[in-house]
């Protein structure tokens, strides 16, 4: 199948499948709403009392914007914890979600979409997932040790250089390839999901060892939806800064009007998550398939059929 | 000795006291030759120096900065201070500077070169050898002037502050042998210290600087000649009086621009002379602009600009350690390639660099005993001059719908500083460059803008155009400054210098409690007086009294500093009630009785006290402001969720 076949597929799939996309909304939103508790209780105790606040509708007025956050120091210290703490339940919980997307996606079965199959996914994919994302250390680690080369090289170049132009050019480049790795590992780990699943793997290392090599084994195909699905992405986002823009947050229903149209494009995050998970699936799928094609016989895919840790 | 005796004598000529027709007393004349040796860093010079004992007693000793022995190794003062970082630049260990004064001696007389001695007057520091002093044969009398003759070589460290070399962009800065300032019969000749810069005589220069050919040369003061050598390099004569130091540059990458500036009141004509590095070039139009817009701003504030001459220097892409420095009718820029128009840094270190000119170059403070007198004073003038031109809302940043005053910016540094240091101290007395840049900087700055707001802008127009003039091209201390606000606002403002200038101390007004509530009608039992019963029939009411509110207001001093206070409550009706306090005790009460309650009440409600460390807390509402908070947490929210989702994505 054509890499844009596979793209459309995901589209196509994630848009057939809204209720996943309002939970994974919902799991933002409820996590958010921890965050706003906390935003809310500072932002309350340094402005709340203080006619100084009235004026800030109008105008983003720095002098007390800024005076709120220095003069509020330890109850920011405590918010950041806070947040770092949910944004770590959240990853836990992220790893739940994963599996019940791709269980849902593929589940053959007419239950596929009911949320029977979406939690059990869930939670039988989750030790799984979680072995996963402990044993990605290794690759975050390859990534760093190679960025941390890099940067020694081009640190080497730059060392008493007064072109700037070569040195900002670097620093872009340099900026550019984290992302590029950090897209990479994210793809990596995106495909030994794919593979524990479709597989019903066990072992999270060989999985991600496998998903490695075929990422390197078909890097078009698979950085070019990968990247096809990223500028979908960024074309959202472009669209929502376009709309939300222009909007003067001086009355309370411009405050609402941009916090809906936020949600909104918060929802669209958790389509295209889903459009990534139903693409890549399509397409590590037609892979397989294709070179099972060639080299044995064509075989139909039974989830339910613990077939090891084989790998072709 | 005698022989020496008669030389000296010969050399010593008697001084008519005054100046040379100048604008200064002409204490010092420099007459150099410096040629700059681009392989090996150096520049090799003579120093033609004339001194003037401007003293009621004869001086039998000559003390001399040498600057550039501070970056001679690692354990001067300066590298110790500094950890051997300066403003965030490191010092290159392959590439110390020096300067070697290889001979002195009286213009046709004695040889003094086995008299010089190395001195520590700050710290005894035994490797430090930023200052020298010279032992002189017979004393040099009252009003009588001594000429030495200097050979010295300058060896230029890889520039990490302000004076070096980067590749073939050199900035020669403090690069010779430069005579102290007696004070009050007493050498003020300071070590060169991380946190201080400098401090000289007045006096005419003439300097002779020869450079290979292709280089490009900008200097202190006006070019007189310019010749073509046979053996390839060029030598170029720049004059300046009434100046205390000078400064060179060259680089064959720099490009040349002069430009005219005209005013008409007050009448100012000047010659803008540019020298930007070629890759640089997309910033001239904004260095051009910023000088344009200080040259204007501080001539109608202060004076006219009284040089013929202003350079601006744009080091080389990787001598940004050398940029935003002052030196008399040069400074230089900052700036990079890529500097986005809303960042304007480039329009401010242009305009306060050049803003030096003034404080510093013509009102000549003692940068090393009281830093704040230039800085301070030339950051206020800078935070106006910005404010006035870019506007106060986004004359620091205004860039991706971020906006940020250079007050505010001013404001953020001081509330979040500890409170070790007062503003007026010896600059490397400060606890730490933090302390020091903070306090010199920005709360000198806030200090004048406060006293601006409370005395009025055209008062203080009035103080600082008199503090210009009557202590321009002299050496003006706090007292003087103090001196003249006093007597141009016809006020004693000791309690406000005394505890700004000298107390680490901080000013935090504030109102800590606003209540408004009903005046109840007597009910129950008052000894001697007929009880109030309630009604016999339940639900009845006695006659309706109009309605009553007593509002509390208490204003507080949060912080140290005792500042006469204006207090504002606004009723419910609109009406305002405009209070004063002494500010002296912790707190006051103020109560209302009124047909309306009191909704809010904020103290300096003229935001006149740009000191004060936290308006947030300067005023109270009945009503709490929720949707500004409501605003703000959505804000925040939606980017929270946003970076949730790159977390799971």
């Amino acid at each position: 199948m054509s890499i844009l076949a596979c793209y459309a597929k995901g589209i196509r799939t994630a848009s057939a499948r809204p209720k996943i996309i309002l939970l994974l909304w919902a799991a933002n939103v409820l996590f958010a709403s921890i965050a706003y508790v906390l935003f809310a209780s500072v932002f309350a105790s340094a402005l709340g009392p203080s006619g100084a606040a009235a004026g800030l509708m109008k105008k983003a007025d720095m002098n007390v914007l800024l005076e709120a956050i220095v003069n509020s120091g330890r109850p920011m210290g405590v918010m950041q914890a806070a947040l770092f703490a949910v944004i770590l339940i959240y990853f836990l919980v992220s790893i739940f979600l994963q599996g019940g997307i791709l269980r849902g996606l593929v589940e053959s079965s007419p239950e596929a979409r009911s949320g029977r199959v979406f939690f059990d996914g869930g939670a039988r994919y989750y030790g799984r997932f979680f072995r996963l994302a402990f044993c990605s250390l290794l690759l975050w680690i390859a990534a760093a040790v190679v960025f941390i080369v890099l940067n020694i090289a081009l640190r080497a170049v730059t060392k008493n250089s007064t072109n700037e132009q070569l040195t900002f050019t670097l620093s872009l480049f340099k900026i550019a390839f984290v992302l590029f790795l950090v897209f990479l590992i994210k793809m990596i780990m995106d495909y030994a999901r794919i593979r524990m699943v479709t597989r019903d793997a066990n072992k999270a290392l060989p999985a991600l060892l496998s998903s490695a090599r075929y990422v390197f084994g078909h890097p078009g195909s698979t950085l070019v939806l990968y990247y096809l699905l990223g500028l979908t992405g960024l074309s959202i986002l472009a669209l929502w800064r376009l709309v939300i823009s222009p909007i003067r947050m001086t009355t309370a229903a411009a405050v609402w009007a941009g916090f809906f149209l936020t949600q909104l494009f918060i929802a669209s995050r958790g389509w295209l998550h889903l459009a990534y998970q139903a693409a890549q699936l399509v397409n590590f799928q037609s892979q397989k398939t294709l070179l099972l094609y060639n080299a044995v016989a064509p075989r139909s895919y039974d989830p339910h059929l613990r077939q090891g840790d084989s790998h072709v | 000795m005698k022989r020496s005796a008669l030389l000296l004598i010969a050399g010593v000529l008697v001084f008519s006291v005054s100046s040379s027709g100048g604008l200064s007393r002409q204490v010092v004349a420099y007459d150099l030759k410096a040629r700059l040796q681009t392989d090996t860093k150096t520049v090799e010079g003579q120093e033609v120096l004339t001194w003037l004992n401007e003293s009621e007693d004869p001086v039998s000793e000559l003390q001399f900065h040498l600057y550039m022995n501070a970056f001679k190794n690692n354990r001067t003062t300066f590298m110790k201070e500094s950890g051997r970082t300066h403003r965030g630049f490191k010092a290159d260990e392959e590439n110390w500077g020096r300067i070697e004064v290889r001979k002195i001696s009286i213009r046709d007389g004695d040889d003094l070169t086995g008299t010089m001695a190395f001195i520590r007057p700050d710290d005894q520091n035994p490797d430090d050898q930023t200052v020298m002093k010279v032992t002189l044969p017979l004393p040099v009398n009252p009003r009588e002037k001594i000429t030495l003759v200097i050979d010295f070589a300058t060896k230029l460290p890889k520039v990490f502050a302000r004076s070096g070399f980067v590749g073939d962009f050199f900035m020669v800065g403090q690069w010779f042998p430069k005579i102290g300032v007696l004070k009050d019969g007493v050498w003020n000749c300071h070590q060169y210290h991380a946190q201080s810069e400098f401090f000289a005589d007045y006096g005419a220069f003439r300097v002779e600087l020869t450079v290979p050919a292709r280089y490009v040369v900008g200097a202190t003061g006006k070019r007189i000649s310019e010749t073509q050598n046979a053996d390839g390099s060029k030598t170029y004569v720049h004059v300046q009086e009434d100046v205390h130091d000078f400064a060179w540059t060259a680089c064959p990458e720099f490009v040349e621009f002069r430009e005219k500036f005209s005013l008409k009141n007050p009448p100012v004509e000047t010659e803008m002379i540019f020298l930007i590095h070629r890759r640089h070039l997309g910033q001239k139009d904004r260095y051009v602009r910023a000088l344009r817009q200080g040259l204007e701003f501080y001539s109608t504030s202060y004076g006219p600009y009284p040089y013929e001459t202003i350079t601006l220097v744009d080091p080389a892409p990787g001598a940004a350690a050398a940029g935003g420095m002052e030196y008399p009718t040069l400074f230089t820029a900052d700036t990079t390639s890529f500097m986005p128009r809303g960042v304007r840094m480039p329009e401010m270190v242009t305009i306060h660099e050049f803003g030096h000119g003034y404080w510093y170059g013509i009102v000549g403070s003692n940068e090393f005993e009281e830093a704040w007198l230039d800085e301070g004073i030339n950051s206020y003038s800078e935070a106006k001059a910005m404010d006035k031109y870019y506007g106060p809302d986004g004359s620091m940043i205004d860039f991706l719908g971020l906006r940020i005053g250079e007050i505010p910016f001013q404001r953020m540094s001081v509330i979040a500083s500890g409170r070790f240091d007062p503003i007026d101290k010896f600059s490397w007395a400060y606890v730490s460059g933090g302390s020091y840049s903070l306090n010199v900087y920005q709360k000198a700055s806030l200090m004048l803008l406060t006293l601006e707001r409370l005395l009025g802008e055209d008062v203080m127009s009035r103080i600082m155009k008199t503090y210009y003039e009557e202590w321009k091209f002299r050496h003006p201390t706090t007292k003087d400054f103090i001196r003249v606000a006093e007597k141009v606002s016809g006020k004693d403002l000791a309690w406000f210098f005394d505890q700004v200038l000298y107390s680490p101390d901080r000013l935090d007004y504030g109102i800590s409690d606003l209540a408004s509530f009903e005046v109840l009608d007597p009910l129950g039992m008052f000894d001697g007086l007929p009880a109030k019963e309630t009604p016999a029939v339940k639900g009845a009411k006695f006659p309706a009294a109009p309605k009553q509110f007593r509002s509390e207001v208490v204003a507080a001093r949060f912080g140290e500093w005792i500042f006469p206070q204006e207090i504002l409550v606004v009723f419910s009706d609109g009406s305002r009630v405009r209070e004063t306090w002494d500010g002296r005790d912790r707190w006051k009460r103020f109560v209302y009785v009124k047909p309306v309650k009191a909704v809010s009440a904020e103290v300096d409600p003229d935001r006149k006290l740009v000191l004060d460390a936290n308006i947030t807390n300067n005023s109270r509402v009945i009503e709490r402001a929720r949707r500004p908070v409501l605003k703000y947490t959505l804000g925040f929210v939606g980017w929270f969720q946003a970076l949730l989702s790159l977390v799971s994505l």
